[in-house]
């Protein structure tokens, strides 16, 4: 460790996210290798380590004995204070190298109130922030991530941007970039023509955006003959022939998801009309039993972690989930094996409760609108009784906790849809133990704001105005009576900015940019928020938010991602969105029928259940 | 039939900061990655029976830290020992392993006393006489209050009760070596870096604390200090 790093440690809170010596941490000397590359997370370490996407592209690139991949998270207020001070520039935590000496720096986008972040990184990494004003000798800055799906407002800061899943494209980028460092390496045009040429990169300087009189995007033209004017994602065909992380780094603190992660399955054919991770990370691909049970061995061998989570967009919806977790709990006897994300229904809940055993913290449901009919515009496929169900049977269970998550701002959401929220939750907080028991102890609501996504159904909805969403939080406050509910509500200013990033378009790069040297950093953070600079930022560079939060759309309007390709064809979206507005669901095409939603024939790529045949429909549902 | 060690865990410059808590969780991982069969509490959330004799403060290093293991088999302490070295980060080993009787008390119970090295500054124009001469001045007031921001609020206590022994060593011209031997008791116990607070605040001593480790922790009886490695009961 650096010594002015020592003197540092002692004064910042936490500095176990700073030392880069973790169990299965990988580190290399920068001289062995050709290519180097800092996989940067926008947000705080805890957060950031707890990401399986860049656990794969570590475990991918370090692999590789031509490469090295080093971590380097946003460091905490107080340690940006202290680097500061120090004049010590931001480094990737294996060896301390100092960010610029990196020949790429990969931003992961996860949620669009970290781009001011991105940018407070390149700063601190002494990193020219805008790609223009890069030269030879400087790191080529990428990003990734389900945000790079509509990259537009950090396409001033980005050389390259990669759609999709990264396993297969990591390496064919690494090695043009090895070559043309090897060729002497001064041409940055060059290299990035010869990247745009890789499926699924995107290089946002290659396109020029024509703007029509009233401020909408007339077209999108691409300017080299390698940017093609559609770029579409890449995805692995096959999961279990990919490469996973079989011994990740594992950290010494606490971290938000503190446990080994089991990777079932990619994508969610459920189509919630809201939900830019069932869109984009079409289709279902499935690893096979005999995978999951090699990768689960792997993973307790080389991490010891007391926890596996079954992680995927819909966990209890793997063909083969009964006998997986009979398997796990089979082989490791005192591994807990948790499922992060349950379906509203009997059949999952009664999953948990095997998986939970006695130890039963609280269960979490998300049923997202309180009604019917507004589930069904959302095509939430979750009835009034399944909801019930699953309540009953997680009462009979033992759970005394519950965790409600619903969102407010829904297309089409009327008063009726804002009490059926108090009236879901005034049920829960008042279902009878069967075994007169207490039953329910604590009903936790938590009620977030609608942000319309690109590459959704829903990407030419406005969202509902701040004034609004407030009345409508009240409204729900009111109605709440049983004072074992909690309501949590989050804050309509960051849901607004939030609504702004996501669909904007390349001239809020300047927003960006006067926003981060107004300090903003940690917006996602309640603590470190401050919109009252975000306004000054947007009054300065004379932007209406409300143009790319507030309007309407129209179908025919070009979209700043319109050239940025999920695999989803956009006329069914908006069938889909056509579909909402007359509350018709929609099938889930991995259950029953083809949705046409485009993305197989695009891809050419069938849904993979390769957990193989669906557990016996006749035990499903039961417990024993 | 289960299994009761003890062991004595050196905690290196490299983890000396990471806390108690993820301090027990990292050696819990390393168990289990080595495949250690370990014993589990009881209840609804059963834990893993492994115990600190006491927590060692976050930013400092110790060459003796003890640790109680409980195996639901037996394994032979030196294979034990080499397993777990095995899967140890960078900075923590087990430097020897004991097997004790079931009927043992527990290691926490016992454990009474903790032995630091200290090494100080001797500033400009100041000798190790003048040192001793206010060191030995602070220690003999009858009370010196120390006030621990704890999560239950602000706890004060007298520290005087906690000091069981030193010895002060001429380091080199400009510093000095303290050896500073403090009660763990089951009311709490104070922490070096706390003392040398104290004794900065009280004497207005200039020098900066540069080192501060735990050499040990020991049982003190009545037939002397004896190491959990070697007492018998």
């Amino acid at each position: 460790m650096k010594p002015e790093l020592e003197e540092i440690l002692p004064q910042v809170s936490k500095p176990t996210r700073y030392l880069g010596t973790e169990w299965n941490a990988i580190k290399k000397d920068h001289r062995q290798v050709d290519v180097s590359f800092a996989l940067a997370f926008p947000d705080v370490y805890e957060v950031g380590m707890s990401h399986l996407g860049s656990k794969i592209l570590y475990h991918i690139i370090n692999k590789r004995p031509d490469a090295v991949a080093e971590r380097v998270y946003a460091p905490w207020p107080d340690m940006e204070a202290r680097l500061r001070e120090a004049s010590l520039p931001l480094f990737g935590l294996e060896t301390g190298t100092p960010l610029a000496e990196f020949d790429m720096v990969g931003f992961s986008l996860q949620y669009e109130l970290t781009y001011t972040n991105v940018l407070n990184m390149l700063a601190l990494g002494k990193i020219p922030l805008r790609q223009e004003e890069r030269g030879p000798g400087d790191p080529f800055v990428i990003a990734g991530g389900p945000c790079a799906f509509n990259p537009e407002p950090l396409a001033d800061f980005l050389d390259l941007v990669v759609l999709g899943e990264g396993e297969e494209v990591i390496g064919e980028l690494l090695t043009v970039l090895k070559e043309w460092k090897q060729e002497g390496g001064q041409d940055r045009e060059a290299f990035l023509r010869r990247a745009a040429a890789i499926p699924g990169i995107y290089v946002p300087s290659f396109y020029r955006v024509h703007y029509a009189g009233d401020g909408t995007i007339a077209a999108v033209e691409p300017t080299r003959p390698e940017a093609a004017p559609r770029v579409e994602k890449r995805v692995v065909a096959d999961l279990d022939a990919a490469d996973f992380p079989s011994a990740p780094v594992v950290p010494f603190m606490d971290i938000v998801h503190d446990r080994a992660m089991l990777e079932l399955f990619r994508g969610c054919a459920r189509g919630c009309r809201f939900c830019q991770a069932g869109m984009i990370y079409r289709p279902v691909r499935e690893r096979s039993l005999k995978t999951l049970l090699a990768q689960a061995e792997a993973l307790q061998r080389s991490t010891g972690y007391p926890e596996m989570s079954l992680t995927s967009l819909s966990s209890t919806d793997y063909s083969r989930i009964r006998e997986l977790i009979r398997r796990l709990q089979e082989a490791y006897g005192d591994l807990k094996v948790s499922l992060p994300s349950l379906r509203v229904d009997s059949f999952s809940v009664n999953l948990a409760r095997e998986v939970e055993g006695l130890r039963k913290a609280s269960i979490t449901l998300a049923p997202e609108a309180g009604s019917q009919r507004l589930r069904d515009v959302i095509n939430k496929n979750v009835t009034d009784r399944d909801i019930e169900e699953a309540v009953a049977v997680a009462v009979a269970g033992g759970w005394t906790a519950f965790k409600l998550y619903f969102m407010i701002g829904l297309p089409t959401e009327e008063e009726e849809d804002l009490l059926g929220i108090a009236r879901i939750a005034e049920q829960v907080a008042s279902t009878p133990d069967p075994a007169g028991g207490r039953g329910v102890r604590r009903v936790t609501v938590s009620v977030s704001n609608f942000v319309p996504k690109p590459h959704t159904p829903f990407q030419w909805e406005p969202q509902v105005e701040e004034g609004e969403l407030v009345r409508r939080q009240q409204v729900i406050r009111r109605a709440l009576k049983n004072r074992r509910i909690i309501l949590n509500t989050h804050d309509t200013r960051a849901s607004f900015l939030e609504a702004v990033f996501a669909r904007g378009d390349r001239r809020l790069g300047k927003i960006l940019l006067a926003a981060h040297r107004l300090g903003c950093r940690f917006d996602g953070w309640t603590e470190h928020f401050d919109y009252g600079k975000w306004e000054e930022a947007f009054t300065a560079c004379g932007i209406d938010p409300a143009f790319y939060a507030l309007r309407r759309r129209p179908f025919t309007e070009p979209l700043p991602w319109d050239h940025l390709s999920p695999g989803v064809a956009k006329d069914f979206l908006s069938r889909e969105y056509q579909r909402a507005l007359r509350g018709e669901p929609t099938v889930d095409c991995s259950l029953v029928s083809c949705s046409q939603c485009g993305v197989c024939p695009t891809l050419e790529l069938p849904i993979r259940l390769r957990g193989g045949d669906r557990d016996d429909p006749e035990t499903v549902g039961q417990i024993d | 039939m289960t299994q009761k060690l003890w062991a004595r865990l050196i905690k290196g410059p490299e983890v000396r900061f990471i806390s108690h808590l993820d301090l027990v969780g990292t050696v819990e991982k390393a168990l289990r990655r080595a495949r250690v069969p370990l014993a589990f509490s009881q209840g609804f959330n059963p834990q893993p029976r492994i115990a600190f004799a006491a927590a060692l403060p976050v930013g400092m290093t110790s060459s003796g830290e003890y640790v109680e293991f409980t195996l639901r088999e037996p394994w032979p302490p030196e294979f034990f020992l080499k397993q777990v070295n095995g899967q140890l980060p960078p900075g923590l080993a087990l430097a020897a392993v004991r097997e004790v009787p079931e009927k043992y008390p527990a290691l926490m119970a016992v454990v009474n006393l903790a032995r630091y090295q200290i090494g100080l500054e001797l500033p400009a124009g100041r000798g190790s006489e003048d040192f001793s001469r206010a060191w030995e001045g602070f220690l003999q007031q009858e009370e010196v209050t120390v006030s621990r921001q704890t999560r239950k609020g602000l706890r004060r206590f007298n520290l005087i009760p906690y000091i069981y022994h030193y010895r002060l060593q001429e380091d080199s011209s400009d510093s000095i070596a303290i050896t500073l031997e403090l009660r763990l008791t089951p009311q709490g116990s104070v922490r070096p870096g706390e003392v040398m607070e104290a004794f900065r605040a009280y004497t207005g001593w200039e020098g900066r604390v540069f080192f501060l480790h735990r050499e040990g922790l020991y049982i003190v009886r009545d037939d002397g200090i004896h190491s959990p490695l070697t007492v018998k009961f």
